[in-house]
């Protein structure tokens, strides 16, 4: 299932708080054009994961004791992120993170900064105005005046501005109404099928598991079950953890 | 042993003055960390402290006042001015309250040099020598004494807490102006005392010793030793005391290199000890009173101890201010009525002519698409923002455009949709900042060491609603490190600390697993048993519906449906706005 070198390897990855353990030694692989997610409760140490990923750890207070970041088989362990951006790597925090005080086209032209083709980003930036009329019509608007919904897709348009061969979605549903919330999950299989490799953590188990290839279950920080997204949705101990019963309580009302 | 005593009397003879500039400029550097603590940034210390100096040295010189009353007197006039110039510039924050008391400073240094009685640029002398060593240290220990009680006390946790979010501060009863104020007065006091002692030290006092350079040595004392306990300025001004008398001893080229090694050696600190000097001794946290989490020992035992017991039925104490006393049926006067509540941003209508209540013992959902105007609707309710048209009644009182203190503390308290904890101070800390709404302070009792038995009380009950959430174990963490569903159930927690009479939640389940949210609902429902009222804002629909008795849903800031969950779920309106197709059918 994994090809013989994946786009992003993890080995053994450890990561603590304050001598706190959050991650402790886990593999992980993804292949190129996969949707890879990962489940777990809270703290499980899934942002902590991906954070590690993209070096933005450190500015959580996180380090990584132990393990390496493979990207195309090169270690990339600990680079800082804006040279990890250089290599492809894109990361969508939680909490979207968008820059408030500036417009939804500053902030997507933010996303293309490592790049120089202006003519090819100012095209892409109107295929998310395409995408989205409602960033195209507030473009000079300020991103905190956004809805929630729209907030989350300027931050992953942004994200994808960087054109990245890896982007890491951290929640991407959260605190969004159905409506979004299907909108979104709408747009990461658009971006899987438009041939973009996807890491995604979501709360929204039943969902992500639903859409993605394959999936990681993690528990205190360590990998407790892995498998495709079908046999993950059918495990019962994944039901009982993470999707819940009864189903209406966690369907979040999408789906 | 003659020839050592000899030795030791000429040593101190020589070191004696730099011992008294130590504890002098540990004094300067705890006034500010009164300050600093609750997040404000004064260069004004030194302003303060040369009214001191002045007043004693001129009560002393004209009227022959005694050492003790001239003291006091510097003290009292430095605080009256704090009070006065902080009634006017505490509205303003971090470089802007800076600025402004620079100003204070450079206006403090004309008027010396103006007024006749102060001696203008030549300053006063002679003053008498009376101050001595040991009335400097006695004044040093006992506001060290004082300080270090202050840390762990319900006042010192509200600075902290003001440092950390003053939004969230206020919504837990915090007065955020008072609270400042009383801080810069405490602190103006004691920069007060400091120039009281230094100035029957010297002999003289001119004005360029309470200028710009004297209040900005102040400032780096407290950084460099370190502004989350109160040790960290008084190493502070120790280290940079003895530092320039070290390297005068040293017999390379004076002048230049000597400031060039003292510059190297705060760089070196500031760069690897950002917490300061204090992060040797105490570790990076404050030391905290969290650790032992019962102690009822020593204690004269409480009345039978609240809610040690993890059990749903531990309960908050009612406020003693009165709460509901019948829990169960819907009052037929509601506890929160909000009439035709509007707000505008500019020309945008971000809610109009809207109308909600709860009543005790009431889960009511309000739901709607994102940017509906929810979060809108409970900053205007809850003081964060004043609406533009509309009434806000709340347990009898019309509570509309109320600051956010004064709302917490009658009873209607609420969480933020983007979670706002005070990162630095530990979980249990976080909850016993709630808990401290409505409650006598500790920092009196503290002070005259008869805290423990309300310090254990308070903590037990912490630690019950910490284990009725879920997140007990965590109680030692700082806030900042927690996961984003722990900083949420934190938050819920921190809340029913206060002991709210109506709980507004914010999206409280965001960012939890299916089963976590459904913890969050049996959590609201067993509350509203309780007699609580619940205001509950959540995208999460199935906890909507499964917990809400009614759900009111709003759109473009106007109400489009109400009713309860099973019929509001099929309204083809709310279908249309907010469900879409997928909920209909569940």
């Amino acid at each position: 299932m994994v090809m013989a070198e994946p786009l992003l390897a993890v080995r053994g990855l450890s990561v603590a708080y304050a001598g706190v353990p959050a991650v402790r030694g886990i593999d992980l692989d993804v292949a190129r054009g996969e949707v890879v997610a990962l489940v777990g409760a809270n703290g499980a140490g899934k942002t902590t994961i991906l954070s590690a990923i993209s070096g933005t750890v450190g500015f959580g207070g996180g380090r990584i004791g132990a393990g390496r970041v493979l990207l195309e088989g090169q270690d990339v362990t600990g680079r800082p992120a804006h040279r990890l951006v250089a290599l492809g790597l894109s990361h969508v925090p939680e909490g979207r993170e968008i820059l408030a005080r500036l417009t939804v086209a500053e902030n997507l032209d933010l996303g293309a900064y490592q790049r120089s083709d202006r003519a090819a980003v100012a095209a892409d930036v109107e295929v998310v105005y395409e995408r989205f009329p409602i960033l195209g019509q507030r473009r000079h608007q300020l991103a905190g005046s956004l809805s929630g919904g729209e907030q989350q897709m300027l931050a992953i348009s942004r994200g994808l501005l960087g054109r990245p061969r890896l982007l890491l979605l951290d929640e991407p549903s959260l605190g969004l109404a159905p409506q979004a919330v299907r909108a979104v999950f709408e747009e990461v299989d658009r971006i899987r099928r438009a041939g973009t490799t996807v890491l995604l953590v979501e709360q929204n188990a039943r969902q992500a598991l639903a859409l993605a290839d394959r999936g990681y279950v993690l528990e205190t920080g360590s990998i407790v079950l892995a498998g495709t997204g079908a046999e993950l949705s059918r495990n019962e101990r994944v039901i009982d953890a993470y999707l819940g019963l009864p189903p209406e309580l966690g369907a979040n009302a999408a789906g | 042993m003659d020839g050592l005593l000899s030795g030791l009397a000429s040593f101190w003879a020589t070191y004696e003055s730099v011992a008294q500039f130590v504890g002098l400029n540990a004094i300067l550097g705890l006034s500010i960390y009164v300050t600093l603590a609750a997040g404000q940034l004064s260069l004004g210390q030194a302003a303060f402290m040369g009214v001191g100096a002045y007043t004693a040295a001129l009560l002393t010189m004209q009227l022959g006042w005694p050492f003790a009353a001239v003291l006091a007197a510097g003290v009292v006039a430095a605080g009256l001015t704090a009070f006065v110039l902080g009634v006017v510039v505490l509205r303003l924050r971090g470089v802007y309250l800076a600025i402004a008391t620079l100003g204070f400073g450079a206006v403090f240094g004309v008027v010396l040099f103006n007024l006749p009685i102060s001696g203008g640029a030549e300053g006063l002398r002679p003053i008498p020598s009376i101050t001595t060593t040991w009335q400097i240290y006695l004044a040093l220990a006992a506001l060290a004494f004082g300080l270090w009680r202050m840390d762990g006390s319900t006042f010192g946790r509200s600075l902290f807490a003001l440092r950390d979010d003053e939004a969230a501060a206020a919504s837990l009863g915090i007065d955020p102006f008072r609270t400042n104020l009383v801080a810069f007065v405490a602190s103006g006091m004691i920069a007060g005392l400091a120039g009281g002692l230094s100035a029957h030290l010297t002999y003289i006092i001119t004005p360029g010793q309470f200028g710009f350079g004297p209040a900005l040595d102040i400032l780096v004392y407290a950084i460099v030793g370190g502004t989350t306990t109160f040790l960290g300025p008084i190493l502070g001004a120790a280290l940079l005391t003895i530092l320039p008398e070290v390297m005068r001893q040293v017999p390379v080229d004076p002048g230049a290199s000597e400031l060039f090694v003292s510059g190297l050696i705060l760089l070196l600190i500031i760069l690897f000890l950002p917490s300061g000097l204090a992060s040797l001794v105490v570790g990076r946290r404050r030391r905290s009173d969290a650790r032992s989490p019962q102690s009822p020992t020593a204690a004269p035992p409480p009345s039978p101890s609240p809610s040690l017991e993890p059990s749903p039925s531990s309960r908050p104490q009612p406020r003693p201010t009165g709460g509901s006393p019948s829990p169960t049926p819907p009052a037929p006067e509601p506890l929160l009525a909000i009439e035709g509540l509007g707000r505008r941003f500019g020309g945008l209508r971000a809610l109009e002519g809207l109308d909600l209540t709860v009543g005790p013992g009431q889960v009511v959902g309000l739901i709607g698409p994102n940017g509906a105007g929810k979060t809108t609707l409970v900053n205007a309710v809850t003081g964060l923002l004043p609406p533009s048209a509309g009434r806000v009644v709340f347990a009898g009182h019309d509570i509309t455009a109320w600051p956010a203190h004064r709302v917490a503390r009658l009873g209607l308290v609420r969480t933020y949709q983007n979670v706002r904890l005070f990162r630095h101070l530990t979980v249990l800390e976080n909850v016993l900042v709630g808990a401290a709404l409505g409650r006598p302070g500790t920092l009196g009792p503290r002070l005259v060491g008869r805290s423990r038995a309300q310090e254990a009380a308070a903590r037990n009950e912490a630690l019950g609603l910490l284990e009725r959430v879920g997140i007990a174990h965590l109680a030692d963490r700082p806030a900042g490190g927690l996961s984003y569903g722990d900083r949420r159930r934190l938050e819920i927690c921190r809340a029913l600390a206060a002991r709210p009479r109506l709980l507004v939640l914010d999206e409280p389940a965001a960012g939890m697993t299916a089963p976590e949210a459904a913890r969050v609902g049996t959590l609201v429902r067993e509350l509203a048993t309780e007699g609580l009222g619940v205001l509950l804002i959540e995208h999460n629909v199935g906890l909507v519906m499964a917990t809400c008795d009614r759900v009111v849903v709003i759109d473009f800031g106007s109400r489009i449906a109400e009713g309860v969950p099973a019929v509001v779920a099929r309204d083809p309106r709310v279908i249309d706005a907010y469900l879409g197709d997928a909920v209909a059918s569940a």
